[in-house]
């Protein structure tokens, strides 16, 4: 499914050069759910970022089902997005303008849905993050799990081809943060592939497979033979 | 154009308003209707003072087709001839003739003179009307600020244009006669001759060719002085609001009046000197309303800039969950759109629904005219335009550059 080659990054800020990333290579299957792990500065999230094109001055190369999408320019890159992924950012990013099935429809209206139909997906993908309630409801009405949830439903509401997601549960409680993982735990076991930046091993452990980076490198590239669902207390 | 970017956009435009402060949104819609008056109103006032004066000159002097001697001429022969044409044309509603003769008008003649002192006395024109006819053309009763209008039967009696009385004219002004009321006696000189007139009337216009004459009954004129009953000096005639001034003149050319006549529209009566006037008051309006587009434009450039500045994380997140820089952009044109429509809208109201009304009944009180708000709808419409075009442009920029950023970096707040 993914697939990406010798991928690197460097910042520069003024004369001074750090390179984050230093030659990735790794791929991932269909239906797999991936985690990248790491330190805080190991380049877990630039990596997210590169792979999912929305950083748009990569280095390397990454292919979707063997097209290198990282030759794509701008708006070409805007619209695979829209076609082929969903993102889950860390601070949950909704538009406040928007209410909760606004937030999630939005991505549905721009691939040329009717707004009847847009709504309807909307709606059901929400009420499969059990926000079935909470259609009406602005990002300030919600609470951060809330709005991680609306979050997930607008990233899975078009049948992305990947999901990728930054450390869905940074901000969030224990509580929070288990419930999210089992959302993207059962999305996962209805064929969605995933991958994930977390710095939570209990979390990574769910997943498939642990792709762990140390100073811009792959240091680990482990499967977890028997991902499970997390017990979350009530 | 994509329609799918074009109605995201315009949803995505329609939340941020609806979900926008509300008293930020209120007042650029409040700078947008100030910009729009401020295009219309400042060069309507400016052209209106000119067109109040010629509105004046017209409604109270000239009428709608004005005749004349030719330069080469002293008088219209034949004018008698003339009126009857005229009055035969369907069109032509009013008809007032007047002889004009240059006269002095002097006060106090009876007094003796000690040696350092002036006489009293005024050079000006006496124009011999028919009162009824004239009050018809140009409504002169109505200007009357003390005493009565001339009768059919008055002999010696006269009305005086306030310009020429000192208690109406400022200190400097010259040629004035003082302590005349209503009941003096003066001394009118008509070349050698001379004659005792008395004030019936005093007049007040703002029209300099009517405030400085002195108004008699044409018939009693006659008999004071040989004169041709058939001459005149100037005729004044008003037509039917739909006809044109020009299809009457022509009419009047086509029918064989005496050559000495010279028929003008009321346009063409008021000279070169109106038209440049009008002219030099539409550029400064222009100048003063293209200055008033800029300080707008920017105006609401810095608005939407702020507005996409601060919203730069949202841009950058709409661009990563796939909304392309086409729809944000739309979105923020949508937006200037708004605020110029409402804006606009609520000038439109204000304009025609307050400003137009009131200035016509209120006109402004200006020395030589009562100026009007003088706003068309082709002006206006224009202005319109001009005002939506420098909204987009200043509503497109700021959006473009933001646009424009890595949408990483906007996400991020890098």
């Amino acid at each position: 499914m993914l697939n990406a080659k010798n991928i690197t990054k460097t910042f520069i800020t003024g004369e001074v050069e750090q390179k984050v990333l230093k030659g990735i290579d790794f791929s991932v299957e269909g239906g797999e759910f991936v985690s990248i792990m790491g330190r805080s500065g190991a380049g877990k999230s630039t990596l997210l970022y590169i792979l999912s094109l929305l950083d748009e001055t990569p280095s390397g190369q990454v292919f979707i089902k063997n097209e290198e999408i990282t030759l794509l320019s701008g708006d070409e890159a805007v619209s695979y997005r829209l076609n082929n992924f969903g993102f889950v950012f860390q601070e949950y990013a909704l538009l406040p303008e928007l209410n909760a099935l606004e937030n999630v429809a939005l991505p549905l209206l721009m691939r040329g849905q009717k707004r009847k139909s847009a709504y309807e997906i909307a709606k059901k993908a929400l009420e499969q993050v059990g926000l079935e309630n909470k259609l009406e409801n602005f990002s300030s009405q919600l609470s951060g799990g809330e709005q991680q949830r609306v979050s997930i439903a607008r990233a899975v509401a078009h049948n992305p081809k990947i999901i990728f997601a930054d450390e869905p549960t940074a901000n969030l409680d224990t509580q929070r943060a288990c419930e999210i993982m089992n959302i993207f735990i059962d999305l996962n076991k209805k064929g969605q592939t995933i991958v994930m930046v977390t710095h939570e091993l209990e979390y990574a452990k769910a997943t498939h497979r642990i792709i762990e980076l140390r100073d811009g490198l792959t240091v680990n590239d482990r499967r977890i033979l028997d991902p499970k669902m997390l017990l979350c207390k009530l | 154009m994509n329609i799918t970017e074009l109605k995201v956009g315009f949803f995505l435009a329609y939340r941020q308003i609806k979900r926008s402060n509300f008293w930020i949104t209120s007042l650029i819609v409040l700078v947008m209707m100030v910009t729009f008056l401020n295009l219309v109103v400042i060069s309507g006032i400016l052209i209106g003072l000119i067109a109040g004066s010629s509105n004046d000159f017209r409604s109270h002097y000239s009428g709608d087709v004005f005749i004349k001697p030719k330069t080469e001429y002293k008088v219209i022969r034949d004018a008698d001839k003339i009126v009857g044409i005229a009055k035969g044309l369907p069109e032509v509603v009013d008809i007032s003739t007047r002889y004009l003769l240059p006269v002095s008008l002097e006060n106090d003649y009876k007094k003796e003179l000690s040696e350092n002192k002036s006489k009293n006395i005024s050079s000006t024109i006496l124009a011999g009307i028919t009162p009824a006819d004239e009050d018809k053309v140009t409504g002169l009763s109505s200007f009357l600020v003390e005493g009565d209008f001339l009768s059919e039967d008055d002999t010696d009696k006269i009305l005086v244009g306030s310009s020429l009385l000192s208690q109406y004219s400022d200190a400097l002004s010259q040629n004035t006669i003082k302590n005349v009321k209503i009941g003096s006696k003066l001394r009118m000189t008509i070349g050698d001759n001379f004659h005792d007139v008395i004030v019936k009337g005093i007049i007040k216009i703002k029209v300099g060719d009517v405030s400085q004459r002195i108004f008699m009954n044409k018939k009693h004129m006659l008999n004071l002085i040989q004169l041709n009953k058939n001459d005149a000096s100037e005729i004044a005639i008003t037509i039917d609001p739909k006809t044109e001034s020009a299809y009457i003149k022509e009419s009047l050319q086509n029918s064989n009046i005496d050559k000495s006549a010279l028929v003008q529209t009321w346009e063409e009566a008021q000279g070169k000197f109106f038209k440049d006037l009008s002219s030099t008051f539409t550029i400064l309006g222009n100048v003063i309303g293209t200055i008033g587009l800029v300080v707008a434009s920017i105006t609401i450039f810095i608005v939407i800039f702020i507005n996409a500045i601060s919203r730069k994380k949202f841009i950058g997140i709409l661009k990563g969950i796939g909304v392309s820089g086409s729809t944000i952009r739309y979105s923020y044109l949508f937006q200037s759109i708004f605020y110029a429509t409402i804006g606009s809208l609520l000038g439109l109201m204000l304009l025609y629904g307050i400003l137009v009304p009131y200035f016509d009944k209120n006109p402004i009180d200006f020395p030589f005219s009562d100026g009007i708000l003088a706003v068309t709808a082709a002006g206006t419409t224009w202005r319109l335009g001009l005002l939506f075009l420098a909204t987009l442009i200043a509503g497109f920029l700021p959006a473009q550059i933001v646009i424009r950023r890595n949408t990483l970096d906007s996400i991020l707040g890098r």
